[in-house]
């Protein structure tokens, strides 16, 4: 192959995906600057590696992967120790009702009416830990499903499902905690005071 | 035996549809049992306001997060990294 025709393929496939990869950079380093420098070693090893990327596979994914690969490298935090695999997803969304249960109590049931929701989800994103955040944002919001999200990841489906309803739980809260700091809605009560 | 709809709800607690929120809103459980859980969410109104509550905060989660323009400078600056690899090099014997 011409490098021309090379360099096309990955002007098409990869390059065509920046804002995504740039989006997905910022969610992981929190930082402007420091995304811009995760995504320019993204693109990089991408192009070194282009040789091996398959063509007809999802190259979005691909470099999802790379750059939390890259992220996870250059933090010297591998988050991949953080294991959730025996979390239980489904005590995560019986949490997040019973959760739910508690703050409506306190005046919850139109909270998204009377907060600015954009900011706050921003804000709840950025504190979650990475493992957390990362499923969401794969999920959540770059629309992955959660096999495509396992490939990033290289986790199991269940991994993934696990840590995105625990990410969601947490997202929640820290909807409840923003709205009680905006003195939109009274502190929650415990979870165990609105068991049903 | 076949259940009719209004039979439906009654099979499942709300605890039971609680803990199948999430595989609910994505989609992700059996034609029956996500039937089965709809079926409860529209006769609980306790449900019905924490599954409204949640599938809201997920429909705009990825307007939260807007995809934004790509400044000329990053471009330049992964362009220019590339090319140090080859990227955009003249194609040989042309």
């Amino acid at each position: 192959m011409s490098y021309s025709a090379r360099d096309a393929e990955f002007d098409e496939l990869v390059l065509a995906a920046l804002p995504h990869v740039v989006r997905f950079a910022r969610s992981l380093a929190h930082d402007d600057a420091l995304a811009d420098d995760l995504v320019q070693e993204t693109y990089l090893r991408a192009y070194r590696s282009w040789g091996t990327f398959k063509l007809g596979h999802d190259a979005r994914r691909w470099l999802f992967t790379i750059c939390r690969n890259v992220f996870l490298r250059q933090r010297e935090r591998d988050a991949r120790v953080v294991d959730t695999s025996g979390d239980d997803a489904e005590l995560e969304s019986l949490l997040a009702a019973v959760e739910h249960g508690a703050a409506t109590q306190n005046g919850t049931a139109d909270l998204l009416d009377r907060i600015e929701v954009a900011p706050a989800i921003r804000a709840a994103l950025a504190v979650l830990p990475e493992v957390y955040r990362t499923a969401a944002i794969l999920v959540d919001v770059e629309g992955e499903s959660y096999e495509g999200a396992a490939e990033v990841l290289g986790v199991p489906v269940g991994t993934v499902r696990s840590r995105l309803f625990r990410a969601r739980r947490l997202l929640q809260q820290s909807l409840y905690v923003y709205a009680v700091d905006a003195g939109i809605i009274r502190e929650p009560t415990t979870a165990g005071d609105a068991a049903r | 035996m076949t259940l009719t709809a209004s039979e439906i709800p009654s099979l499942i607690e709300c605890e039971t549809a609680a803990r199948a929120l999430y595989d609910y809103l994505d989609g992700r459980l059996s034609e029956a049992t996500q039937a089965a859980v709809r079926a409860h969410v529209e006769t609980c109104s306790q449900c019905a306001s924490h599954f409204t509550f949640a599938r809201r905060i997920l429909d705009q989660l990825p307007a939260s997060l807007p995809l934004g323009g790509v400044s000329q400078t990053l471009r330049e600056r992964i362009v220019t990294s590339l090319a140090a690899e080859g990227y955009g090099a003249p194609v040989q014997g042309e």
